[in-house]
């Protein structure tokens, strides 16, 4: 049988991790998009059509899927929208570091204050990793998912 | 039942980035501070002014100055050329166009703490003078914690906030 079918109540705490960290990238970014369509730009990653849509989208995903991952809700599917996140962020960062460019990250106050790129990156493997952690969990401890999934369960008795 | 699930896992997730999009894009249309869905091959001079103001933690937004100006948190300095201060200001503001730093900056702000909260503005996202005030505030009179209002005048007086008219008392 497959251990992380029953896991610890203790996975509850990167799944917050990953949804604070989501929420509170997302919050800062949200109010403005101005601000961040100028980092995004910075990074001279995406084609220019793209960098308007991407500023105005990506703060809200980062809220969206930030707070599923709070309430324990698409737990999963979640951490994949998130993991899609973290996997273009870290794109951007390695590529902008391989230049050896002169940036600041960007990633939750947009005030230059957010650190290396170095330090940027390493934090972003952390998150992609909780990320896989979480996919990889059928049932999310204390979680929204579980839940409804019982009270389903209780249904069909 | 658990692999019906599973197959739903990534179209839940595209879900979720579709939500996310569509909350991105209504917020876009509806708030006062979104931008056009095209981007404009160079930024605009106001949007690198603003930007450099907020990396370096100088630029005050609308709404941060009006809370400071609704919780008398912070000395307001008009910059604009004392004509403009005249038609009208925010209230309790002081003038000091720029170009008078040298001769009247120091007497005007005598009783004011080094340590007080200081925002300049002037017109709005064209004119410079509050940035150059902000920048003579704190590197010749030592006001650390001074901010730039730059979006100024015409966003105060577009939002319909409370105004004076006439000189300074």
């Amino acid at each position: 049988m497959n251990p992380l079918r029953k896991p610890p109540t203790l996975l509850v705490l990167p799944r917050l991790l990953l949804g604070v960290t989501l929420l509170w990238a997302g919050g800062a970014k949200l109010p403005e998009p101005a601000l961040f369509a100028q980092t995004v730009r910075a990074y001279e990653v995406l084609p220019l059509p793209l960098i308007h849509p991407f500023a105005i989208v990506v703060p809200w995903i980062e809220v969206t899927a930030g707070l599923c991952l709070l309430l324990g809700f698409w737990t999963r599917s979640s951490a994949l929208a998130a993991l899609l996140l973290l996997l273009a962020f870290a794109v951007a960062l390695g590529v902008n570091l391989h230049r050896g460019a002169d940036l600041s990250c960007g990633c939750f106050a947009l005030d230059g204050t957010g650190g290396s790129l170095h330090e940027a990156l390493l934090r972003d493997a952390l998150l992609i990793a909780v990320a896989l952690l979480l996919l990889l969990v059928r049932s999310a401890p204390l979680s929204l998912d579980r839940l409804l999934d019982r009270r389903s369960r209780q249904k069909d008795a | 039942m658990n692999t019906v699930r599973s197959n739903h896992l990534p179209l839940k997730a595209i879900a979720i980035l579709l939500v996310g999009s569509g909350m991105g894009l209504a917020y876009n249309a509806l708030s006062s501070a979104g931008i056009p869905l095209r981007t404009p091959p160079q930024p605009s001079f106001a949007d690198l002014v603003s930007w450099s103001l907020h990396v370096e933690g100088l630029r005050v937004t609308l709404a941060e100055a009006m809370r400071a100006f609704d919780r008398r948190e912070a000395t307001f300095i008009d910059a604009r050329p004392l004509r403009d201060y005249v038609a009208g200001h925010i209230p309790g503001a002081l003038s000091l166009p720029a170009s008078d730093f040298e001769a009247r900056g120091r007497d005007l702000l005598r009783d004011l703490p080094k340590d007080a909260r200081i925002i300049t503005y002037c017109s709005g996202e064209r004119c410079q003078s509050s940035l150059l005030l902000a920048r003579m505030l704190i590197e010749k009179l030592g006001y650390r914690r001074t901010g730039v209002f730059f979006d100024g005048w015409h966003a105060w007086n577009a939002a319909a906030h409370p105004f004076m008219i006439g000189e300074m008392p």
